[in-house]
């Protein structure tokens, strides 16, 4: 029963699930600390970025806010987390707070663009009736384009943060022990890699599939406030 | 019918009185691209007076409107707004809007907002009122407009002629000099024009300066101070009702009217 | 316009992490091929002033090695061996270790290992293909992505339940890299530091066998770990020995070695590993190395390849 033995291997022996756990602790955390730096920055980036001066052209702060986006979703996140944790933090011993920022600051760069599509699909109408009333761009950005906006997005959101939780697993890179890294250091001690990272993909999809469950619950009612 | 108003006509009409025109529009231009659809329009509009303009389509009459608080940039030309040049670029736009309220086409509700947030939120966000007395004069003008019941509901669960009612409640709430409207009627189905028409007219009886973009050619002849002709980029032709539409001069308008009118 | 803003900040992002990430140094850019050779190589790499005793040592080499090519190494046909019977044998190894393997000025992987096993290919008459990888990946490949291994790995029990190794072809310790100014001198001294191991490492097992040690920091490079341990990160680096002054070479006023010996860490012998149920590949590994110790050819191996060893 090689099956058997190899399961005893990977999960029971010396109490290795334990390390699973752990890791996938250490995944949410990360994913969790990242998605909602992500949003933030996300946001604030997207407004800056469709910020126009009086003269139509772009102003400083949206210049910054398209050049953020533009390098962090031409280059590769592994680079953006070896910079981040060789270069900016260079004297950072915290990996989990290295990685979140790193997650955190790529996942604002995509999730700049998901509202931008948001914030275009609400209906210029609704802009212009806000400006009309006296109420200033940003007003009416937050309290009328935005709330609709993140409705419209919402799926493309999500499937932002799913992306997010499997990504960081490229933060074992620097030694971060989230779920993969875990599956891989059980396999390096036992030489049979299959156990392990079976297990490591099937919690993996656990979480992601209660995630989706999760929000499309909200997303069905969200919709629903708008059935006529 | 009820003792309530819309405004209030006293205090409307004691507004500041300067001999100046309200509005006040010199040599009006705009250009989309190559496109010259203002030539230079020269009016003066009046406190009290309503203002009606027709026209066939793509003659400029939205643009105009548009152009009067900024909605479209004007590419040359004046635009006053009693002592404030409103297309001055150090002027606070903003500022300028709240004496201006603007009716649209597709109402434009906020569709995340219940009705009475719409009606509140511009006034209290601007520290004009507070959330208890925009909500107090908000149910107001609800009541006067036979919508009271729907101040929790949403926009997208009501008609057409209700949305646009509650549009001209929500510009209303914020006291405006004057009020534009761009074609308030056009996107209604035919049974619940009547009911928008009838709050424009009682407005118009309380006092109110309007400028309306319009097609119901009844309305325009019922409660127009003057009426204007718009045609390739220019006014062709300005008149009282009776007037503009017994002997309509120009010979494009006398065109447009013989179609439109039945 | 935008595009040139955003291109010259990207230039400037990557010239600058590349600097940092201080990638490892290549030896002189020897090639390796060429220098294996068999009597080429031991007369490129004496650099004995001595002109005449080179010249005299290099025909008596020579005169040695082509006899023992004839007479003493057995043949051994592999054409229907279940690995190299294709004429390629492909050794998988993990290029962060030098000098025993690190990647070359020209991106591709070079060092000792690298150079025996290209001498032991031409030997046996195949053709060698280096696959670089994960070092805890490699025991797990041997007999499906790669045929065998020689990347500096210690022969140790537990390997040997799913890999045959050869006989040892290196002794070594395990040393620990530490700050220039650490007062750490023996195994206890390391209890509550951070320690930087590359993942699937014997030096991760010494690590985990220090009482009350801190954080053990497993990463896939121990280019990432010294580069950690310079910026102060870690705490110390535990890496074979030789490796361990091919690192110290590259910051030399920023670290220092605590050898294995002082330490009180055991002895270590690298073997080549190899499939377990090929016994024949083995004897003719086995075989093949030992005609190398016999006839000097691997004395100098070592001497190009890890004596004289320089960082660039």
């Amino acid at each position: 029963m090689d099956i058997a033995n190899q399961f005893f291997k990977a999960f029971i022996k010396d109490g290795r699930w334990q390390l699973y756990v752990k890791g996938l602790g250490i995944t949410i955390e990360v994913t969790i600390f990242a998605a909602l730096l992500g949003l933030l920055l996300g946001t604030i980036a997207c407004l800056l970025n469709m910020q126009r001066g009086r003269t139509g052209k772009r102003t400083i702060a949206s210049r910054i806010a398209f050049i953020y986006i533009d390098i962090i979703r031409g280059t590769p996140t592994l680079i953006q987390l070896m910079i981040m944790w060789n270069v900016i933090m260079v004297s950072s011993k915290n990996k989990i707070l290295v990685a979140s920022l790193a997650f955190g600051i790529n996942s604002g760069a995509y999730v700049a663009e998901i509202i931008r599509g948001g914030i275009q699909s609400v209906d210029a109408g609704q802009m212009e009736a806000g400006r009309s009333l006296g109420l200033s761009r940003i007003q009416t950005m937050m309290n009328v384009i935005l709330p609709q906006a993140f409705k419209n997005c919402f799926p493309s959101l999500l499937n932002e943060f799913i992306t997010l939780l499997k990504e960081t697993s490229i933060a074992s890179a620097v030694g971060l022990v989230d779920l993969t890294h875990a599956a891989d250091l059980v396999s390096s001690k036992t030489y049979q890699p299959m156990m392990p990272l079976l297990g490591a993909a099937v919690m993996y999809f656990i979480v992601v599939k209660t995630l989706s469950v999760v929000f499309g619950k909200v997303e069905k009612r969200l919709r629903e406030s708008d059935n006529r | 019918m009820s003792t309530e108003t819309l405004i209030n006509p006293t205090e409307y009409a004691a507004k500041k009185e300067t001999g100046k025109a309200l509005i006040r529009v010199k040599d009006l231009r705009k250009d989309f691209g190559e496109n010259h659809v203002l030539r230079g329009i020269d009016y003066e509009i009046h406190k009290g007076q309503k203002i009606v303009l027709v026209g066939p389509s793509g003659c400029g009459k939205s643009t105009f409107l548009r152009c009067l608080d900024m909605l479209e940039v004007p590419t040359s030309g004046e635009v006053w707004l009693g002592d404030t040049k409103v297309n001055d670029p150090k002027t606070d736009i903003n500022l300028v809007r709240r004496r201006m309220g603007m009716v649209f086409q597709h109402f434009n509700l906020f569709n995340n907002l219940t009705i009475l947030n719409n009606i509140t939120l511009a006034p209290v966000k601007l520290g004009l009122m507070s959330k208890e007395e925009a909500s107090e004069k908000a149910l107001q003008l609800l009541q006067r407009v036979n919508l009271a019941d729907k101040a929790d509901a949403y926009p997208h669960s009501l008609s057409g002629g209700q949305q646009q009612r509650i549009a001209i409640v929500r510009s209303l709430e914020m006291n405006p000099e004057v009020m534009l409207f761009d074609e308030p009627t056009s996107a209604l189905d035919p049974e619940m024009v009547g009911e928008v028409l009838q709050v424009m007219t009682e407005l118009a009886n309380e006092g109110m300066t309007m400028v309306v973009v319009t097609h119901e050619m009844a309305f325009a002849r019922q409660v127009a101070s003057k009426v204007i002709f718009i045609d390739e980029g220019v006014i062709k032709e300005e008149n009282t009702p009776e007037e503009f539409f017994a002997q309509p001069k120009n010979p494009r308008l006398q065109d447009f009217l013989s179609k439109v009118l039945q | 316009m935008m595009k040139k803003n955003s291109a010259v900040l990207l230039a400037g992002m990557m010239a600058v992490s590349l600097a940092a990430c201080g990638e490892s140094s290549e030896a002189p850019a020897e090639n390796s091929a060429a220098a294996t050779a068999a009597v080429a190589a031991a007369t490129a790499a004496e650099t004995s002033a001595d002109e005449t005793t080179a010249a005299a040592d290099t025909t008596a080499a020579a005169a040695v090695t082509t006899a023992d090519a004839d007479a003493a190494a057995p043949t051994f046909d592999l054409s229907a061996d279940p690995y190299a019977g294709d004429g390629v044998l492909t050794v998988g190894l993990n290029a962060t270790f030098p000098p025993f393997e690190y990647v070359g000025d020209d991106g591709n992987p070079t060092g000792f290992d690298v150079a025996m096993m290209q001498e032991i290919g031409s030997r046996l008459g195949l053709t060698v293909e280096i696959e670089d990888m994960d070092f805890d990946g490699i025991v797990g490949a041997i007999g499906n992505k790669i045929d065998v291994a020689a990347t500096g790995m210690t022969i140790t029990d537990e390997r040997k339940e799913a890999v045959n190794f050869s006989d040892p072809y290196y002794d070594a310790t395990q040393s620990v890299l530490l700050p220039a100014d650490s007062a750490a001198a023996s195994k206890e001294d390391l209890a509550g530091l951070t320690v930087g191991v590359q993942a699937g490492t014997t030096g991760e097992m010494v690590a985990e066998g220090v009482e009350g040690i801190g954080e053990i920091v497993s990463v896939k490079s121990f280019n990432q770990a010294v580069l950690d341990l310079v910026n102060g990160k870690n705490d110390a680096v535990i890496i074979d020995a030789v490796p361990a002054k091919a690192f110290l070479s590259q910051y030399p006023d920023a670290l220092k070695i605590v050898d294995g010996e002082t330490m009180g860490f055991d002895v270590e012998q690298y073997g080549i590993a190899m499939p377990k149920d090929d016994a024949e590949l083995g004897d003719a590994i086995n075989s093949t190395l030992k005609a190398m110790k016999d006839d000097g050819t691997y004395d100098a191996l070592v001497e190009q390849w890890i004596n004289n060893y320089e960082a660039e």
